[in-house]
């Protein structure tokens, strides 16, 4: 057949085209080996050994010659080396005319990235057209963009719990949560712009989650957020700082007159039922203020302390009340009282 | 401009000049950024801004500083990373000039998208190389000439690196190989220390 005309190539033209190679005779016993198997074997005595002695036929099993090896040419074989590490070897076998043995070419495959450190491979041990450091260059850039992009998860991650422990909403209503509430408070006190502190604690919402579960509360409580923004102008805060608990600020809304007819308003609004499948929900609220005129130097903590009371003092007075704190001392002290007070 | 670069031109300048200089030149940029990510995209301008803002707070000209980046991108111990990506490229110095046309696919394969100008190499013999990219900004010639010089050194070889204008744009350089084995270089060991 033309262009088969079989190609007679010497020792060192092998050792370029396959540095890892060697040639065994018939017996089994190495005649040749590439230049890298003297880097596998640095003590030498590479040619001369058994080939069985240096290496370990993983696959094809039954294989008990190198003959057997060779006539099944073109398929892998699988080696061990018989030294400490077992190092993992590929080759392939073909058998060489007129019986002057086999030549096997070996090569590291996936093992590569430690053979290169173990036998301390340079790029010249390997041929022009081995792609075996490009793939070392590879594996180096994909450690090294890996480990960008693992700081940079790393990063994320902590910006991520920062913001949620930064967080200025509830999750559930989108109000402000106390955070931002009491953010809002230190900005108002330090500028002395006055403001009506306003306590708002639903009635009968315990209730509604007893019975109608805690999907029909949670969308009270988002009805409630509704009604509270929409009760409200935009410069006003409206926080919920509890399960069921609101607080909010009327930012330069200190008539005692139109306070209480927004609170009043308020309670009407929330105690309208809310719809839950073929259920209603009914809920009311109580309702304390204080206002930042009533202190010479006002102070965030005192003042939800005060508006805290107030609302206790609404709770005795039968719920769905609205009271001042400066009314709260003329109002008998009941039950609620003394708990609101101690828990100051 | 692939955050890669940037932050490797962050590195160049904190390894050089402090932490402080680059905290202020970032702030002075004034462009809402607090860090620069590697694996982010930035907008090919404030890469500019930053180098010319680099330069002036540095008491430098541009071309200096951006010949200085080079050599760090090879030389410094912080940017090993980078030259040894780079001495995968070659076994000597001529096999490293070779390389340089395959670098933007190479840089492809381990980061998909930084692309890097493509360039091209010819060799007139006697040692002597022209380099021409013609999709490059000319920012890149300066850096490319930093880090020629500075893979010589790496290799041991003794070389010329010269810009040579051109009126077709992009970037020129003749590259004079004047001796190959000329001191002993960094070596490279293939596999990396570990750590």
């Amino acid at each position: 057949m033309r262009g088969e005309l079989p190609i007679g190539l010497g020792p060192a033209a092998l050792d370029r085209l396959m540095p890892m190679h060697l040639v065994a005779d018939g017996d089994g016993v190495i005649t040749h080996a590439g230049p890298v198997l003297g880097k596998i074997f640095p003590a030498g005595g590479v040619v001369g050994a058994r080939f069985f002695d240096l290496f370990e036929v993983r696959r094809p099993r039954q294989a008990a010659s190198l003959d057997d090896i060779a006539r099944r040419a073109g398929r892998k074989v699988q080696l061990r080396l018989r030294d400490p590490d077992r190092t993992p070897l590929i080759g392939a076998a073909v058998p060489l005319e007129a019986g002057q043995g086999v030549l096997v070419n070996l090569s590291f495959g996936i093992a590569v990235v430690d053979a290169v450190a173990r036998f301390n491979l340079a790029g010249s041990d390997f041929a022009a057209t081995d792609l075996t450091l490009e793939m070392l260059y590879l594996v180096e850039a994909k450690s090294a963009a890996m480990a960008e992009s693992r700081k940079l998860n790393e990063r994320l991650h902590g910006a991520k719990a920062t913001a949620e422990a930064e967080a200025r909403s509830d999750t559930l209503t989108g109000l402000s949560n106390r955070r931002a509430l009491d953010q809002t408070l230190e900005r108002l006190i330090a500028r002395a712009v006055p403001f009506t502190l306003m306590h708002l604690d639903l009635d009968f919402f315990k209730q509604v989650n007893d019975t109608l579960g805690h999907a029909a509360g949670d969308l009270v409580l988002t009805e409630v957020a509704r009604i509270l923004c929409e009760e409200t102008r935009s410069e006003d805060v409206v926080a919920r700082v509890g399960g069921d608990e609101f607080v909010l600020v009327f930012t330069r809304l200190i008539e005692r007159s139109r306070m209480v007819a927004i609170a009043e308003r308020v309670i009407l609004r929330l105690e309208e039922p809310v719809r839950f499948g073929d259920r209603e929900a009914r809920i009311s609220a109580s309702i304390g203020l204080v206002s930042s005129l009533n202190y010479d130097r006002p102070e965030a903590t005192r003042m939800m302390r005060d508006a805290d009371m107030a609302l206790y003092v609404s709770k005795d007075r039968g719920r769905g009340r609205v009271t001042f704190f400066d009314e709260a001392h003329q109002a008998k002290a009941g039950p609620a009282m003394d708990a609101a007070l101690n828990r100051g | 401009m692939h955050g890669l670069v940037i932050c490797a031109f962050e590195s160049f300048v904190r390894h050089s000049y402090g932490a402080a200089p680059w905290a202020a030149l970032v702030e002075g940029l004034d462009a809402g950024i607090e860090r620069f990510e590697p694996m982010f995209h930035y907008d090919d301008a404030l890469a500019a801004r930053l180098v010319r803002e680099t330069a002036r707070v540095l008491g430098k000209p541009d071309e200096a500083l951006l010949e200085d980046f080079g050599t760090f991108l090879v030389a410094h111990p912080a940017s090993e990373r980078v030259r040894r990506l780079l001495r995968f490229g070659g076994v000597d110095y001529e096999d490293f000039l070779a390389s340089l046309e395959d670098l933007s696919g190479r840089v492809c394969l381990a980061v998909p998208d930084l692309v890097l100008p493509e360039i091209s190499l010819t060799e007139l013999g006697g040692g002597d190389y022209r380099l021409h990219s013609a999709d490059a900004p000319p920012e890149f010639a300066p850096v490319l000439s930093g880090l020629l010089r500075a893979m010589a050194d790496d290799y041991g070889a003794l070389v010329l690196v010269e810009e040579t204008g051109a009126e077709d744009g992009g970037v020129h350089l003749a590259i004079r190989l004047l001796e190959a084995a000329f001191a002993r270089g960094r070596g490279f060991a293939l596999a990396q220390r570990a750590g």
